[in-house]
């Protein structure tokens, strides 16, 4: 199945989940998406093979930012009207405590919304929103 | 957050390179440790990829091999427990399908409590890349060093 084709099958069916499958890293980190209302979270499940540390232990940076980039990308689909993969252009993540190895979730809100970029924030927490673990932001390519 | 050890000796930095589970799960493998940085490789496979139409590997999996590439490129530069505070990454071009990245990273300067790195992402010809990155790091051990060293060297 083609990109389009998944994204067109999401939407119709509203099983956003079939984005994930893709999108085979975010299948890799074995991401999932939970829509609520207006609202979409983005969940990493707690995973031994995402640790970076074994002594603290921690996830691994790359790990959360990895994560965070596919949920931007994610919630880019299913906010906009784009069929085709928004690309990111530049990401920057500043981290803000370490990251335990538990389930990780994502939310993020669209900064500005153009004809050819979208703006994204990604904030990243684990036991409660008002304590992000990242935060991030990004510019994505909507169009090719 | 990524964190290392405290030892210099280069035996065991491989192996609490190869401990790293993440590490691991992406394979990646070293290729060259310059004097103040690292080289690491991203092998091509097909459950990184980002974009099934192009077979790109994903952004998300080009981040872990910048974090660990910077990070490991502190420790060569100064032995000691870190974790990352910022990280900027532009992503120049699309990776090619089938072909392996390579990670190329300098920690370029380092204070009492801080450790700056850049680097970039290619195929094979670094003046060519697919992704250049800027970090920082801190070390998570400082409070101790800076009251050993007795003053900060901190900038500002």
């Amino acid at each position: 199945m083609s990109l389009a084709e998944a994204v067109r099958a999401a939407r119709g069916t509203r099983d956003w989940q079939r984005l994930v499958q893709a999108l085979p890293f975010a299948n890799f980190l074995q991401l999932r998406i939970d829509v609520r209302g207006e609202l979409l979270t983005c969940v990493l499940p707690a995973q031994e093979r995402l640790v970076g540390n074994r002594t603290l232990p921690a996830l691994h940076g790359g790990a959360t930012a990895g994560f965070m980039d596919c949920a931007a990308i994610l919630f880019l689909l299913w906010r906009t009207d784009a069929v085709t993969l928004p690309k990111a252009i530049d990401f920057n993540i500043d981290f803000l405590r370490s990251a335990k190895v538990q389930e990780t979730f994502a939310e993020m809100h669209l900064v500005k919304l153009g004809a050819r970029v979208a703006n994204v924030r990604v904030l990243a927490w684990q036991t409660e929103p008002e304590k992000p673990i990242a935060i991030g932001h990004g510019n994505f390519l909507l169009a090719p | 957050m990524s964190n290392e050890g405290s030892t210099q000796d280069r035996t065991n930095d491989t192996n609490l390179f190869y401990s790293s589970p993440y590490n691991q799960a992406l394979g990646l493998r070293p290729l060259n440790w310059p004097k103040d940085g690292c080289v690491l490789c991203l092998p091509y496979q097909a459950h990184l990829v980002g974009d099934l139409d192009s077979g790109a590997v994903h952004a998300g999996a080009i981040s872990g091999l910048i974090d660990t590439t910077f990070g490991q490129a502190v420790y060569t530069c100064i032995p000691r427990v870190f974790a990352t505070l910022d990280l900027r990454i532009d992503h120049i071009r699309r990776s090619t399908a089938g072909r392996d990245l390579i990670c190329a990273a300098a920690c370029y300067k380092h204070t009492a409590q801080l450790a700056f790195v850049r680097g970039s992402v290619y195929h094979d010809d670094p003046a060519d890349p697919i992704a250049t990155a800027v970090a920082i790091f801190m070390f998570t051990d400082a409070v101790q060093q800076v009251f050993a060293a007795g003053r900060s060297h901190e900038p500002g």
